[in-house]
């Protein structure tokens, strides 16, 4: 371990706005979990939201940072046997959104991950620390979250578990991420056999460009040979409790029109709370909800049929 | 009260000590090591003014935290040329007028420098990528973009041995 820390007691001269961290850099999981196991410690990703909140005045900070992003235990986007696609804490979103493989299987996911501020700023977050960030306008997360991807958490004590993202996005009282827990891998479900699954992200961006959303939708369909609905998962970020899973299971087994779009779409923005922001009134939102709705499930299902990709259009 | 924080910098061994590791690069470059050719502008990871290259790549040094460029390779723009002249991205900048006041010209001349590294026959696609990462408030980028073709045109991969040219070779 090496540490990056100013001596304590040794202050003088005039006060920082800030107090400083300290960063206890770990060498394996094993140490960064000791580590992360210590009063006062918590985990840096790649450390732009970190960076980001020196701007405000947030008041109990942790004293140490544990940076995890340069552990080979949590980097990359590995299949494992049963196909499924695992994906460690610390890949950066640029690389999750360059990743062929997520692309070939869940669009949504790659699509969440490239929408995320610009390429610069991709390279240097992490999709765990952008999880972990429990923030509602993170679009992964959302993504996620209508995927049904399975996080793994580690910890010094009490092994390893695994949550949903909206479980993990939880209070630690209610079974949320808890101090000195760690999470180690992003785990997406392999698509059914025998039904035609596709998925789309759709983010709606007030200027266009670099922004977190006003409004962002993530979709999964599931169609079966007759053209009937056997999975329908909606997600909706940047509302209240977001990302929220919008239950549409009482559409399953319809046929999959327009009609069962529109009857989506009003679940989604009936059962969504939306708040008043800069990118605009709760109303708004909730109008637009419905709309991105029903353009990620229509775009999913697209794909699930393969009838072509429908890009753009988010204006 | 400080940290010792050892990086190679502008191919230079250095060790500065900072106040709070925590602290953005671009804080210690300016006022740590007086390095003020990297421009402090959004301060949030958008405008580009503050780019660096790290590692090879080029990253907003506002959002890049201090503490983790512990070992590792930073250029700034005053790593750039030498007695010999300007860099090529520079060069290429003078020629073309790429700049008006000026500001948001060191965070497009590294943003180029770390493409040109990687990629020396950049298409015009990435060029606009890449230049799509800097605010400039002056310029409609016309000549901007005829600066970015010109330093590729004059093969403007990196003249630099000991630079991340070198890393480019072992690959």
């Amino acid at each position: 371990m090496t540490t990056l820390a100013a001596e304590a007691g040794s202050g003088g001269g005039a006060p920082a706005p800030r107090p400083p961290v300290a960063l206890a850099v770990p060498r394996s999981l094993d140490e960064a979990l000791a580590l992360l196991a210590q009063d006062g410690a918590a985990v840096l990703g790649g450390g732009v939201g970190h960076t980001l909140a020196r701007h405000h005045r947030a008041p109990d900070r942790p004293s140490t940072l544990v940076p995890v992003a340069g552990l080979p235990a949590l980097a990359g986007v590995r299949t494992g046997p049963d196909g499924r696609i695992t994906v460690g804490a610390a890949t950066p979103l640029d690389d999750c959104a360059k990743a062929a493989a997520i692309a070939r299987v869940w669009p949504v996911f790659t699509e969440a991950c490239g929408s995320v501020a610009t390429g610069r700023i991709r390279r240097l977050v992490t999709l765990g620390g952008n999880i972990a960030a429990h923030d509602d306008a993170h679009d992964p997360p959302v993504a996620l979250t209508a995927l049904g991807a399975d996080l793994t958490v580690r910890a010094a004590r009490g092994g390893s578990r695994t949550l949903s993202v909206p479980e993990a996005l939880r209070p630690a009282a209610d079974g949320g991420l808890r101090p000195g827990e760690l999470l180690v891998a992003v785990t997406l479900p392999t698509r059914p056999r025998g039904a035609a699954t596709g998925s789309a992200y759709r983010k709606y961006l007030v200027r266009g460009v670099w922004e977190y959303a006003c409004v962002h939708v993530a979709a999964v369909v599931g169609l079966d040979g007759e053209g009937r609905a056997t999975r329908l998962s909606l997600a909706v970020g940047s509302v209240e409790g977001g990302p929220v899973a919008v239950p549409l299971d009482g559409l399953l087994g319809g046929r999959f029109d327009a009609d069962l779009v529109e009857e989506a779409a009003r679940a989604a923005a009936s059962g969504t709370r939306p708040y008043d922001d800069v990118k605009g009134s709760a109303a708004y939102k909730t109008r637009m909800i419905g709309e991105f709705s029903r353009r990620a499930l229509t775009e999913a299902a697209h794909r699930a049929r393969g009838t072509g990709h429908h890009a753009g259009g988010d204006r | 009260m400080s940290v010792p924080l050892r990086f190679r910098l502008n191919h230079e061994d250095v060790e500065v000590h900072v106040q709070d590791p925590g602290a953005p690069l671009l804080d210690v470059l300016r006022h740590d090591l007086g390095l003020t050719g990297t421009k402090s502008g959004c301060e949030i990871g958008y405008c580009g003014a503050c780019t660096v290259v790290v590692d090879g790549r080029a990253v907003p040094s506002c959002l890049q935290m201090a503490g983790l460029v512990e070992g590792r390779d930073v250029q700034t723009v005053e790593g750039l040329g030498g007695p010999e002249g300007l860099d090529p991205v520079q060069r290429a900048f003078v020629d073309k007028a790429g700049f008006q006041c000026g500001f948001c010209t060191p965070g497009h001349i590294m943003a180029l420098r770390a493409l040109l590294d990687e990629d020396p026959a950049p298409d015009e696609e990435r060029l606009r990528e890449t230049v799509d990462g800097n605010y400039c408030r002056c310029t409609g980028y016309v000549k901007i973009l005829d600066s970015a073709r010109a330093a590729v045109a004059s093969g403007a991969a990196n003249p630099d041995p000991g630079g991340a040219g070198a890393r480019e070779e072992e690959r």
